[in-house]
């Protein structure tokens, strides 16, 4: 067992929700979460969640030689994307598209997405990736 | 105000070693270092390196290397502070002797990065980087800086080639360094059609992967200072004017500017004050290319060149020999090579050999003041030194 099994379940709510802190004193949101304002040193901050927020991609990286453990997820594609109203920046994978489609500033949505295993009996990791926002076939956009 | 000056400098050849052990290399570079400081006795060591935990499965490298250097006994404590481990090192070398608590303190780095395969060391570069927010997703430590690259070629409209230029010129550098990794000059066609590692970032973007260890003296005392050049045969002294070092961020996201290594403003600006010099003053620089946008962005964010515009000037020819600041004769990491938690002690060594003419590679113009800038992550940690020609 190569993964530290408390590590990743004291993380679901941000791995899982995108549990993030905003600043009450800056209004800046951190993620990933903190217990003082990382940009204004507040220690006035409160609990709040990213997943029903869309993000625009501010860049990405196309990984061919990938790091261990995602030699059968090659090429990675791992993208910064801000959130649209909050402006929090998130690392992330970014799933569902072809390199060639993505450009800087694709509106993306949350979803969640396998991310490794930790060998045949271990853990199983999940996450959120972005994929670029789908358009429902034969409906016009309003 | 005390001086501190730097009495005696060794380095190994950079390279992937399978023949020799991290203890071996570093024992080289402090013997030879120790040698160029007339066989004084340091009365502390302080060592540079990143990844001994994992790639050699070592703790107590301090000590280890202290004992095979002949030194068991003195005080040591190891460094770490990513790629920036040698400078973080050499900071803490010299507060112990500015102190007093040490007034000859030996510094050294070492790094062993091919004792496994390569994607173990990929891995090991990775812990740079925000293990449970950036790593977890499986991005690498290139990854990272391609993203950062990615958006500066955007945002200031330069294409691959417009940035190939620093990894050619490094290459041609470093053709005349014999402690270089990469000795051999390129051409723009190979760097542009080297395999991709993460795009943007293709092979020859990058620093290579390599081992190595480089290490310094440093004195306060003046007097042991000149007779030691003297009976080594050296007509000139070196003293360290001045040193800053900075922080940012782990993760890249919650930067304040995903586009300028805040932590390299910050140390320059005190290093610079430390010394009483500006820019304009300096005449050779050793930055830190473990990519070539990292060499751009600490051009940059040095003062030399403005916001969005090294690329440009590199490419005019601007920092090549003649021009001021002179930068990275050595062939910088790209070439030169990058033992991580050694290359900032490496940059320190030849900065101090250029000032004092014996650098054994690509000269610089004689110069009197040069600076050496190490980061470690993506400007996570950044460690700025000022050496200036005493006498």
């Amino acid at each position: 067992m190569k993964f530290s099994i408390a590590r990743f379940w004291r993380e679901k709510q941000a791995h899982y929700r995108l549990k993030a802190a905003k600043c009450k004193s800056c209004g800046r949101v951190n993620y990933p979460p903190s217990s003082i304002c990382r940009y204004c040193g507040s220690r006035d901050l409160e609990e709040i969640f990213l997943l029903n927020e869309k993000a625009k991609l501010l860049t990405w990286t196309i990984i061919y030689s990938v790091a261990e453990g995602f030699e059968d997820k090659r090429p990675r594609i791992i993208g910064l994307v801000e959130t649209i109203e909050t402006k929090a920046r998130i690392l992330a994978p970014i799933t569902d598209v072809l390199p060639e489609e993505l450009s800087e500033g694709t509106i993306l949505e949350p979803v969640l997405r396998r991310i490794n295993e930790d060998g045949e009996a271990g853990i199983i990791h999940y996450a959120i990736a972005y994929r670029p926002v789908i358009k429902p076939v034969g409906r016009k956009e309003d | 105000m005390d001086r501190v000056f730097i009495v005696g400098v060794g380095m190994t050849k950079i390279g992937r070693f399978y023949d020799k052990s991290g203890r071996e290399l570093v024992s080289e570079a402090i013997l030879k270092a120790l040698e160029d400081a007339d066989n004084i006795k340091p009365k502390a060591l302080v060592l540079g390196n990143m990844t001994s935990s994992v790639l050699m499965e070592q703790d107590s490298l301090a000590a280890l290397a202290a004992d095979y250097s002949g030194l068991r006994g003195i005080p040591a404590f190891k460094v770490e502070a990513a790629c920036g481990s040698g400078g973080a090192a050499f900071y803490a070398g010299y507060s112990l002797v500015k102190s007093g608590l040490a007034d000859t303190v030996v510094v050294a780095g070492v790094e062993k990065l091919t004792e496994k395969l390569t994607a173990d060391a990929t891995k090991a570069l990775a812990q740079a980087a925000d293990a449970e927010y950036e790593v977890f997703y499986g991005v690498t430590f290139t990854g990272l800086n391609a993203l950062v690259a990615r958006l500066y070629m955007n945002k200031f409209g330069y294409t691959r080639e417009d940035l190939a230029y620093w990894p050619l010129r490094m290459h041609e550098y470093a053709s005349y360094n014999p402690y270089a990794q990469l000795p051999r000059k390129t051409s723009l066609e190979a760097i542009l059609k080297s395999p991709v590692v993460a795009e943007p970032l293709h092979l020859f973007d990058c620093s290579p992967i390599g081992d190595g260890a480089a290490a310094v003296v440093i004195t306060k005392n003046e007097e042991l200072a000149k007779n030691i050049a003297k009976n080594t045969g050296k007509d000139v002294l070196v003293e360290v004017a001045g040193i800053g070092m900075a922080t940012d961020s782990v993760d890249l996201g919650s930067r304040r500017d995903l586009l300028t290594l805040e932590s390299t403003v910050k140390a320059s600006r005190d290093a610079y004050k430390m010394a009483g010099v500006s820019v304009k003053d300096i005449d050779y620089a050793e930055v830190h290319d473990a990519f070539h946008i990292t060499g751009y962005l600490a051009l940059e964010d040095m003062g030399f060149a403005p916001k969005g515009e090294a690329p440009k000037l590199w490419k005019e020819g601007k920092f090549a020999k003649g021009d001021k600041p002179e930068v990275n004769f050595s062939g910088g990491l790209k070439a030169r090579g990058h033992p991580v938690g050694a290359t900032g002690i490496y940059q320190i060594v030849e900065a101090t050999m250029q000032i004092r003419g014996d650098f054994p590679g690509y000269k610089a113009s004689d110069p009197v003041i040069a600076v050496t800038q190490n980061i470690g992550g993506i400007g996570t940690y950044s460690i700025v030194t000022i050496l200036r020609r005493y006498r």
